[in-house]
């Protein structure tokens, strides 16, 4: 009897530590997370004092009540070693996400469900060009090379005595990996993923071959009139010639996730202008900058002020990289968009046996290699990749095979570039650095203390030899472009005193950048008009315009509601908009009532195309809505206009009541525009829902599904005085038990900034927690 | 003395929580003080009296570095459910689960020591 109580006794015991030790990949387990030092317990939290440290390197670190740290040294290296302590005691975790990423390293901590990620970075093998690239510095850029070593060494400073702050690290029963100097150049390519890693060219491919002409300039222009580009070069359409291509019988999407890219048109963007003296009351010019991102927990910008002899700086940084992406310095400041440039050729292989493609005549075999993928909690797992010539082959549906050949795969100078910019002094000086720009393509807007305003559209265009708009090409031949167009586009002083970019096209002329006909303009349209019509501008109005939620694609939805007879239901839901100013705003019927209609037009758009047009691309809101405006053309066979605009009023009416029923009258856009932040760990509870904000995809600020203002920020040039106002999307720390996770969301809602403390001395700054120096 | 003697395993069990930072040599160590105790402490409510020690232990534990896992509250808040999870489980759970370990161990000590004296019976 004892011994069946002892064996009892066992099993138990048994069954609790085997449930205990269960660990939820990527998820440590109960028993370590809960246990004092094991566990969440021991991560100690940030206190406001002084620390002493010794270093080769000198900084003094003043981290205000924010967490911006005000980095103060004798040489650039200093303040680069302090910028790069910085980074790692706030942001460490997304640094090591982020590169990690690129390395095709990320199923090393998530495990499993990472594979997909793995094996889509793998075989572009950033490893070991980042490694390439850094030996290129050491050899041709040996100060640069100094630079990053400096930032490297501030990083595993801080990693080598504070390896247990961070309680993602305990959650996922990890450690943080040392720090090299070539993981900053891997955060490029993990950019320009983002912004540049667009591929519609099956889709676009298919207008260009199954639509006739007339239908192709009628809803997807390539050229289209009245354009606000980025450089004043407005309205010089030119006619292409007609673009060899290739029939392709069955639109096909790759399956795969990481393989099927974001659309050219889902607003993925940001906002940048500038006003010189003339255009503001006080007479100093404003520069003012907000780019848009999937918003996430930590954001992916940091804010820091660095300061030495040799190199002064304030704004946005990218954590794993040591340079200021928009910021200013004691002379000049700078912002970015995104180029939203086509990167991406996609072309169509003929392929025998499943390992040859036709090339140049002969039969040629995939170039395959093979790649193994650790997996935490798992076998390491070997994936095989294919290439051709022209890049990455993609198997489609029925046996299609395609090669993708994106751009900015390739090794780029771009950090460097910015480094140098950041030194500059002049509009010379910011053009000359910004040659060696490559990818992601940028938009760099400029102004500095002497007046001058400026942008260049700086990044390597594919020299796409012959006529290129986009299409599929053919993968029997060779490499449309092998080199980089040798431009750098970009114009300064213009004589209407400002100039401003929204991800749209920098000229029009017969180089192609991507197909922005496929896009609406409404955003760039708001700003253009706003700049170009007030002449009294302050940093007030300037903090409005960014919280600017009108959108311009109302007006137009308006005038197509007037050229018809409205049926008695939809008398009221069309009433309601009657007097409205096309305000975004959260707290509006009559912008949930607007954004139901916007929606619903582009849904209807959608299925014209499909069913009438006979093409799987929708025709951006723009032109449908001046189709459906057109009394003179209609597509054959398609209903009628009136038909069809019933259809999006019955709709909405339907929606609205099935949601609200009679009520829907007091309802408003407020849980329509609803955003959720999550946090970069992907861990369920550790995101924010940001409720009471207002704007759309047409808006100047910007609301859409993929992309938010990551942060907003002004500055005011002046010479001996510059002002800066800044506000992020989140907070400074990407620590969940820091202060500083989200304590600057409450004031970015409301469209409220923080002042930037721009001093050359420490005493001067206030509001300091903590004192970080080494001796 | 005697008495205090025959409590040094229960105080000794406290301690590797303070230092040790793997979970698996954690366990190890907890389980082998465990086992040790059984040929030290008396025999009764061996279970019971380390779970109070335990008990007593995590709560001062919890009190003091509360604030550094203050974030849970939100994150229970944002998954619905009740932010009373931290306490049981810094507290409670931990409790429990050091006192499962030592009584493993106290539990593996007993089946040795019955073997032992199984031959001598014979």
């Amino acid at each position: 009897m004892k011994k069946v109580k002892i064996v009892i006794v066992l099993i138990l015991c048994a069954g609790w530590i085997y449930i205990t030790n269960v660990k939820y990949q990527p998820i440590d387990s109960l028993g370590a997370l809960t246990t004092y030092k094991t566990g969440l317990l021991s991560v100690p939290l940030l206190k406001s004092e002084i620390q002493e440290f010794s270093s080769n390197y000198k900084p003094t670190i003043y981290v205000d009540d924010v967490g911006i740290p005000h980095i103060y040294g004798d040489q650039k290296n200093d303040v680069a070693f302090g910028l790069g302590y910085m980074h790692a005691q706030d942001r460490y975790f997304q640094m090591e996400l982020v590169t990690r990423t690129v390395q095709g390293r990320i199923s090393e901590i998530f495990g499993q469900q990472s594979v997909g990620t793995d094996s889509f970075w793998k075989p572009y093998e950033f490893e070991a060009k980042s490694a390439e690239l850094l030996e290129d510095y050491k050899v041709n850029a040996p100060e640069f090379y100094d630079y990053l070593l400096a930032y490297s060494e501030g990083v595993n400073t801080y990693l080598s005595s504070n390896k247990g702050t961070d309680p993602l690290y305990k959650i996922f029963g990890e450690a943080p990996r040392e720090w090299k100097p070539e993981y900053s150049l891997l955060v490029t390519w993990y950019m320009s993923w983002s912004l540049t890693y667009f591929d519609e060219h099956i889709t676009l491919n298919e207008v260009l071959t199954k639509l006739p002409e007339k239908e192709q300039e009628y809803f997807y222009p390539l050229q289209p009139k009245g354009l606000k580009t980025i450089l004043p070069s407005t309205d010089h359409s030119i006619q292409l010639e007609q673009p060899k291509l290739i029939e392709e019988a069955i639109v096909q999407k790759p399956k795969e996730k990481m393989e099927d890219p974001f659309g050219f048109h889902e607003n993925i963007g940001s906002n940048n202008w500038v006003v010189n003296a003339t255009k503001t009351k006080d007479g100093k010019s404003i520069l003012a900058n907000d780019p848009h991102l999937y918003l996430a927990l930590p954001e992916a910008f940091y804010e820091a002020h660095i300061v030495s002899d040799n190199l002064t700086a304030y704004g946005f940084s990218i954590p794993g990289v040591p340079v200021i992406v928009s910021g200013h310095n004691d002379v000049i400041s700078w912002g970015i968009t995104n180029g939203e440039w086509d990167l991406v050729d996609r072309y169509k292989l003929e392929v025998k046996d499943e390992n040859l493609y036709l090339y140049e005549g002969e039969w040629v075999p995939f170039d395959e290699k093979k790649y193994t993928i650790n997996v935490k909690g798992s076998d390491a797992i070997t994936i095989k990749n294919n290439s051709t010539a022209h890049g990455k082959v993609i198997k489609g549906e029925n046996n299609t095979y395609y090669a993708q050949h994106w751009y900015a795969a390739n090794k780029s100078y771009s950090v460097k570039a910015i480094y140098e910019m950041m030194h500059g002094q002049n509009w010379n000086d910011f053009t000359d650095a910004l040659k060696e720009y490559a990818y992601p393509p940028q938009n760099f807007i400029y102004n500095d203390i002497n007046d001058n305003i400026g942008i260049v559209c700086a990044g390597k265009l594919p020299n796409r030899e012959g006529i290129h708009v986009g299409q599929l090409l053919d993968g029997t031949k060779g490499v449309v472009a092998s080199t980089a167009l040798d431009t750098l586009w970009h114009t300064k002083n213009p004589s209407n005193n400002f100039l401003f970019s929204a991800n749209q096209q920098p000229v029009q002329n017969n180089t192609y950048f991507g197909y922005h006909g496929l896009k609406d303009d409404y955003r760039v349209n708001r700003i253009n008009s706003l700049l170009e019509t007030k002449n009294d501008w302050g940093i007030e109005e300037i903090k409005s315009m960014q919280s600017d939620e009108v959108d311009l694609s109302f007006f137009e939805f308006k005038e197509l509601l007037s050229l018809y007879e409205i049926p008695e239901e939809y008398q009221e839901l069309v009433q309601r908009l009657e007097n409205w100013d096309g305000d975004m705003k959260s707290s509006k019927n009559e912008a949930l009532v607007y954004e139901l209609l916007r929606r619903t037009v582009q849904d209807k758009a959608s299925n014209f195309a499909q069913e009438h047009l006979k093409v799987s691309h929708a025709p951006s809101f723009k032109y449908f809505v001046k189709y459906l405006k057109d009394k003179e053309y209609t597509v054959a066979g398609s209903p009628s206009k009136k038909e069809i605009l019933y259809e999006i009023l019955s709709t909405v009416d339907e929606t609205l009541k099935q949601y609200h029923g009679d009520a829907w009258k007091d309802e408003t856009y407020k849980n329509l525009a609803l955003i959720n932040i999550r946090s970069i760990s992907f861990l369920p509870g550790l995101g924010e829902k940001i409720e009471n904000v207002g704007g759309n995809s047409n808006t100047i600020n910007l609301n859409t599904k993929y992309s938010r203002p990551v942060f907003r920020s002004i500055y005011q040039m002046d010479k001996g005085s510059i002002k800066g106002y800044t506000i992020l999307a989140g907070g400074q720390s990407g620590k969940i038990n820091s202060k500083n996770y989200t304590n600057q969301l409450g004031l970015w809602k409301d469209g409220k900034y923080k002042e930037s403390q721009y001093k050359s001395h420490p005493n001067e700054l206030k509001n300091i927690d903590n004192i970080i120096k080494f001796n | 003395m005697k008495n205090a003697i025959k409590l040094w395993p229960y105080a000794i069990c406290l301690l590797p929580q303070f230092f040790i930072t793997d979970y698996l040599w954690y366990m190890i160590i907890i389980i082998a003080i465990g086992f040790l105790a059984k040929f030290v402490v008396r025999p009764k409510n061996v279970f019971v009296t380390l779970f109070v020690l335990e008990l007593v232990t995590c709560a001062i534990l919890f009190l003091v570095f509360n604030d550094r896992v203050f974030y849970l509250n939100g994150i229970f808040e944002n998954l619905k459910l009740p932010a009373l999870l931290s306490p049981v489980a810094f507290i409670l759970f931990n409790a429990i689960n050091m006192t499962v370990l030592f009584f493993t161990g106290y539990t593996l000590g007993k089946v040795v020591s019955i073997r032992k004296t199984i031959p001598a019976e014979e």
